[in-house]
């Protein structure tokens, strides 16, 4: 039998939905992407989950009430959008070739200095965020076809601004 | 923004992804944490607007390093949480790299001494 400290403690259940599984399998995807191994990626994505449990756990404290699907939306949509790990999974610029020309039209990938990392916001502190925060496989994949930059959210082409 | 703001707003980004791994460091100094209390405690650091998709994988980059050790241990309820601590290591290396920091910061600011 739980005591009271126990219940005092106890995390609200958490709504298993599609979205936040979704969202998990964006992440995962994206680092993929980015060329990180399994084990890596499966620590990121350990930490992401605990971050979103907790997040929702405040939520319903705050509130009092059970956490609701309308919480997770609110909660996925706080956090940094999948593909912005995509860059941060790729190696240092000391181990990769800096790109450094003026345009990154036609371009698979991106390196190196004039391309900022998504998570390291503008300044603004107002990263944008994909509608519903959770971003598809498709999405993902057709902005690796495209060969157009999916990653940036400061970069200074029009051109490569991120396409949805 | 304008034209002659996009050039700075990227430096300053490049500026500060160089710094996000000395923050994690300096950030388990104090002691052992978890992903989302290490990101607690870099939102001290206000200007930096360090978040989740930046320090998760330097986290895992330092753990494949050998500069933080992971434990996994029970929160309050829920599933075990995943706490990080710097290594002996790792300890050295933030050392190297404070002082790094510490040599470039007073370089640069010779130039703006009066300021």
């Amino acid at each position: 039998m739980e005591n009271e400290h126990e219940r005092s403690h106890k995390r609200p259940a958490i709504p298993d939905t599609r979205k936040s599984r979704a969202f998990i399998d964006a992440v995962d995807y994206a680092l993929a992407s980015g060329g990180m191994g399994a084990d890596e990626r499966q620590n990121i994505v350990a930490d992401l989950r605990e971050q979103i449990e907790e997040m929702l756990s405040d939520r319903a404290r705050h509130s009092g009430k059970p956490v609701a699907i309308e919480d997770v939306e609110s909660v996925l949509a706080e956090l940094d959008p999948p593909e912005s790990y995509t860059e941060a999974a790729r190696p240092s610029e000391a181990e990769t070739p800096v790109h450094s020309g003026s345009s990154c039209e036609g371009r698979q990938r991106h390196h190196g200095a004039g391309h900022s990392i998504a998570a390291v916001r503008d300044g603004s502190g107002q990263a944008p965020r994909r509608p519903g925060g959770a971003a598809s496989d498709a999405f993902l994949k057709s902005l690796r076809s495209s060969g157009i930059c999916g990653n940036d959210r400061t970069h200074p082409h029009r051109r490569c601004a991120r396409q949805e | 923004m304008s034209t002659a703001e996009q050039p700075v707003r990227s430096w300053a980004a490049q500026m500060r992804k160089g710094l996000i791994e000395l923050c994690v460091m300096a950030a388990l100094r104090d002691g052992e944490a978890y992903g989302y209390q290490i990101l607690q405690r870099l939102s001290r650091a206000k200007a930096l607007t360090i978040s989740e998709s930046a320090v998760y994988p330097i986290l895992a980059r330092l753990a494949a390093e050998g500069m933080v050790k992971v434990r996994v241990g029970p929160s309050p309820s829920g599933p075990p949480r995943r706490y990080y601590k710097l290594t002996r290591a790792g300890e050295t290396r933030l050392a190297e790299m404070a002082g790094q920091w510490r040599q470039t910061r007073k370089a640069v600011d010779l130039f703006f001494d009066g300021e």
